[in-house]
């Protein structure tokens, strides 16, 4: 698996890199079958719709995972929109030949099973939109949901100011959305991968919001300690440092179920956002004891998970009582799945 | 005027509207218009088809000058009043009382002075200009917020009716004539929703627009439009009548629509499977039922989930509060319904015909006109027409409360 998805991801780069047609008659497709696509798509038609109506046929035949809504939006960032419905009335516009060969460069990749955000190089969360690089895990619509519920609470204390840690934060959707919503959030954002960190730091700027966050590439051990991995210069003393919110989506798809995974989602983003290990707590239970030291009292964690954990999480804050965690509320996402927990550090009885 | 409306249904729920802060111009003297009731009921129904020249030269435009002109000068609170701006009309007012006042002493003075007479006369002819433009000046003043809600966000739902493909087909024209439209007056605008048929028509769509005063601008289209042609799919030649429906709604606040989380079922297609990080989609699209009423909304225009849920939830408030709005108001008379731009939804509003190459708006006289293709261009031909039944409306509300004052001076 790992060699595939090596050469997957690098020929996908060298194609949006742009030497993308010697690229795929060399390493990717049959010489006749990149004739044909040149053929057929380019020489004759540019307009929108035959392009949209030529690939969504191209992709449905490879068995690409939504094939109307991939080329919508591949076409949609050639045009410059983020919304695919403009793309209704556009569909008589001719790209022109340079627009016809970067739309082709993208759909290769697309073809090559590379998620779409990865493939237009960007995605909205919530009221933000974020730039996203492979492997950097890309953000989900259930986490808008955590954002909200952290929100709500943020609402309800009266501190002027919140100070909030989140744990793996990939490409920074949360901790930026938090920020990004709130003006009392100051946050401190970690990542185990340096890429990540790289990612969430432009996002971060992008977004102008340079002064509310810090961004340390540090790794969650599983004694629940943080270890620093680069030398910055932003020293924070994670074991002595208190926080009023934790907030985190860790891993948590279990080891197991890795391979059932689409391809877009086992080849092409980083494994260590999504394995959980066995039962998918690997993450989860070092982030309960690294909460359960640095919280402040009536401090909050806010975590996704899978379906199966609320049940021990709260397990676990029960067994484990001199953490001094409650388990306080399991959320529901929109399908109805239990997906969000709050866990609550009380005060020394 | 409150007693007197006091245990009237309609009143009341005018008046708690009001205090919602929805209509915010014109409520108090629609007050005074449902309080004398409109009796006049082939007025009412011919609403849009004044032929009545409402200029200063009618002596009843007069009339109802001098009454407005006396309710000033008497400093009160006066309903009447309350539909002008007076920031405006004020120094009209004012001016008006002084020319009239000075007639009236030049004619005492003729009286008593016949050898005065003709000098008399041409200062009075001075003045009856001065005031002859004035009236003119505070006629328009009066006209300016006639008939205007000066809504900013609405929601344009455009619905495909009797005709079946055909009718989706047109459907998209009107939809391109809207955006067009939406472009020329240079306001904003975002597609929450858009059903396209196979053929490429429209069942539904759905356009949230912003600019200002968006509302007065669109109101209009309200209603059904029905076009007659020969289809594209039609072999043997025939003429067809289909119909597209358009609603234009303001988009109504949480405030105004409070909306309970729990009446509400929201579905995305991600609903299979383990979902959050198992699944990576890029259809953020979402559903809400609002249990209660049992309407069902849809948004797909955004990459992100939230922004098409909260799109999605301004759509519900959106046909909540019209439901809610028929429901109370189906007592209401034409002209408040006119007024609020609501209309008839079922009534047949315009007519496009193909073959003569013809549209014709059926609520005002000579609303015929011709070029189609460049009328469905959504330009300046459709501005012209708004205008012409803007006119057209707020003349008649005028001449209603002329009326008014006309028959409470008896």
């Amino acid at each position: 698996m790992i060699p595939l998805s090596f050469i997957l991801r690098s020929r996908c780069r060298a194609a949006l890199s742009g030497c993308a047609y010697n690229y795929l008659r060399v390493n990717i497709m049959p010489a006749a079958r990149v004739k044909n696509f040149c053929r057929s798509s380019s020489v004759h038609n540019r307009t929108i719709g035959h392009l949209l109506d030529h690939w969504s046929r191209n992709f449905e035949n490879d068995g690409i995972s939504e094939p109307v809504e991939s080329i919508e939006h591949i076409v949609a960032h050639v045009m410059g929109t983020k919304k695919i419905l403009d793309l209704v009335n556009m569909r008589e516009r001719e790209l022109t030949k340079e627009e016809v060969e970067k739309l082709e460069m993208l759909c290769q990749c697309r073809l090559s099973r590379m998620p779409v955000q990865y493939i237009i190089g960007e995605w909205d969360f919530r009221d933000i939109t974020l730039n996203l690089i492979p492997p950097v895990f890309i953000p989900r619509p259930e986490t808008e949901i955590l954002v909200d519920i952290v929100l709500k609470q943020l609402s309800s204390t009266q501190q002027e100011k919140c100070r909030i840690l989140e744990i793996g934060c990939g490409s920074g959707a949360i901790s930026l959305a938090l920020a990004h919503s709130s003006d009392k959030v100051q946050s401190v954002a970690i990542d185990v991968n340096k890429h990540a960190c790289n990612l969430t730091r432009s996002n971060c700027k992008n977004l102008g919001l340079d002064d509310r966050l810090t961004i340390i590439n540090a790794a969650l051990e599983k004694d629940g300690i943080i270890k620093i991995l680069d030398d910055t210069e932003n020293k924070i003393e994670f074991n002595r440092e208190e926080f009023d919110f934790i907030v985190s989506n860790p891993p948590y798809v279990p080891t197991s179920k890795l391979s059932e995974l689409a391809p877009e989602i086992k080849i092409y983003e980083d494994l260590r956002a999504l394995d959980g290990g066995s039962d998918g707590l690997d993450v989860i239970k070092p982030l309960l004891r690294y909460a359960a030291k640095a919280l402040k009292t009536d401090g909050s964690l806010f975590i996704e998970v899978d379906t199966s954990h609320p049940e021990y999480i709260v397990f676990f804050t029960k067994k484990y009582s001199d953490l001094k965690l409650k388990h306080l509320h399991t959320y529901k996402d929109f399908c109805n799945n239990d997906r969000f927990v709050q866990v609550l550090k009380f005060r020394d009885v | 005027m409150l007693a007197l409306i006091h245990g009237c249904r309609m009143n009341v729920l005018l008046r708690r509207l009001t205090v919602r802060n929805l209509f915010v111009c014109n409520d108090l003297f629609i007050f005074q218009l449902l309080n004398h009731k409109i009796k006049d009921k082939t007025f009412v129904n011919k609403l849009f088809s004044t032929s009545l020249e409402l200029t200063i030269a009618n002596p009843i435009v007069n009339k109802y000058l001098d009454y407005i002109m006396n309710e000033y000068k008497k400093g009160k609170h006066n309903s009447v009043l309350e539909n002008i701006d007076l920031r405006v009309a004020s120094h009209l007012l004012e001016s008006r009382q002084l020319i009239i006042e000075n007639i009236e002493a030049l004619n005492e003075m003729i009286k008593q002075d016949p050898e005065m007479k003709k000098l008399a006369d041409e200062e009075q002819s001075t003045y009856k200009a001065q005031l002859l433009e004035l009236d003119n000046k505070l006629l328009d003043v009066i006209l300016l917020n006639l008939g205007k809600q000066g809504y900013n966000d609405i929601v344009l739902e455009i619905t495909a009716g009797v005709g079946g493909q055909e009718a989706m087909l047109f459907a998209a024209e009107l939809f391109d004539m809207y955006l067009g439209y939406i472009y020329y007056l240079g306001f904003t605008h975002s597609i929450a929703e858009q059903d396209i048929s196979s053929t490429g028509g429209i069942r539904h769509a759905s356009i949230l627009i912003s600019g200002e005063a968006a509302f007065d601008k669109l109101k209009y289209e309200g209603g059904v439009h029905r076009v007659q042609r020969i289809p594209y799919t039609e072999k043997s030649g025939r003429v067809h009548t289909s119909t597209v429906s358009v609603a234009v709604l303001p988009q109504v606040s949480e405030i105004e629509v409070a909306l309970d989380e729990k009446d509400l079922k929201i579905e995305t297609k991600r609903a299979s499977g383990a979902g959050g990080q198992h699944v990576n989609t890029t259809d953020s699209a979402v559903r809400i039922l609002h249990i209660p009423t049992g309407i069902a909304v849809e948004c797909q225009s955004d990459r992100s989930q939230l922004k098409n849920k909260e799109t999605a939830l301004t759509r519900l408030r959106t046909k909540i509060y019209e439901k809610q709005l028929n429901e109370q108001m189906a007592s209401t008379s034409e002209m408040r319904r006119r007024q609020m731009g609501l209309g008839n939804r079922n009534e047949k509003i315009r007519t496009y015909n193909y073959n003569q190459d013809r549209i014709t708006d059926h609520r005002i006289s000579n609303g015929t006109l011709h070029n189609l293709k460049g009328f469905l261009q959504g330009g300046e031909a459709l501005e012209d027409l708004q205008m012409r039944l803007q006119d057209d409306l707020q003349k008649n509300i005028l001449l209603e409360a002329i009326k008014d004052v006309e028959r409470s001076s008896k």
